[in-house]
């Protein structure tokens, strides 16, 4: 097939009255105390997941379509499976998203125009990336400057601070959760 | 206890979803918006029920 042909020409449409629930990992940002916290795409610092708003797809690579468009990789990702986000980077949290709009169903996932988490907990990246969902709770999350929070469970906290990653300040996991889930209005993600 | 650091610590990997199966076009839903009339929950805090609004009895 010619780059030039749309692949939306071989795809079926249909249409939903249910949202698309699929399984999504952020990244989280918060101030020194542990408050505003923020949902972001693990793949950049922009566009973050507003708490009661629902996020909207944009492209950054051609602005001249909307959002997901067929023959580009835009669009809100979420996954079929779960075990598929092992390989995201610095997963801080994981849940299920609902997703609206225009949805592009994938092999493995979707890319949507519309989302909003729907159940949510925070999860240590070092177990997720090890272990998947099954990974050892966090213990604490930890605030590294530039209001990045990553939570670790104890060892792997441990081992951050021997790798010279060390928190500026640590905050229980527990505590974190709870004000994110109560920020997004949410329920927890029981894994 | 030595905890090794997996090879996806590296990891700078976008998932990969494969390729489109099909379009679907999903209604809106409506979001969890909290009731602008109770006052917002302090984190770990319950929240504060509203003060019940009195009600006039009936003029025969």
């Amino acid at each position: 097939m010619s780059p030039n042909v749309s692949l939306s020409r071989d795809l079926r449409v249909g249409a939903s009255t249910e949202p698309i629930v699929a399984w999504r990992t952020w990244a989280l940002s918060g101030r020194r105390d542990g408050t505003d916290l923020l949902l972001r795409p693990v793949a950049g610092r922009s566009h973050p997941w507003k708490p009661l708003v629902p996020a909207e797809a944009t492209c950054k690579h051609a602005r001249m379509h909307g959002a997901p468009n067929v023959d580009c990789s835009c669009g809100l990702h979420g996954t079929h499976d779960v075990d598929i986000l092992r390989r995201t980077r610095c997963p801080a949290v994981l849940g299920r998203a609902a997703l609206w709009g225009r949805v592009i169903e994938h092999e493995l996932g979707y890319r949507a125009q519309f989302g909003y988490p729907q159940l949510l907990t925070v999860v240590c990246q070092f177990c997720f990336w090890q272990w998947g969902a099954h990974g050892t709770a966090p213990a604490v999350v930890g605030w590294l400057g530039r209001d990045d929070l990553v939570p670790f469970c104890w060892p792997h906290l441990e081992l951050a601070q021997r790798y010279g990653m060390e928190p500026r300040r640590l905050f229980p996991a527990e505590e974190i959760d709870l004000r994110l889930r109560e920020t997004y209005v949410v329920d927890t993600l029981a894994i | 206890m030595h905890v090794p650091i997996p090879s996806a610590t590296l990891g700078r990997f976008a998932v990969n979803i494969g390729r489109p199966k099909r379009i679907i076009e999903v209604e809106p839903i409506s979001l969890p918006l909290p009731d602008p009339s109770v006052p917002m929950p302090e984190p770990g805090k319950a929240p504060v029920e509203p003060m019940p609004v009195p009600v006039e009895p009936p003029v025969p």
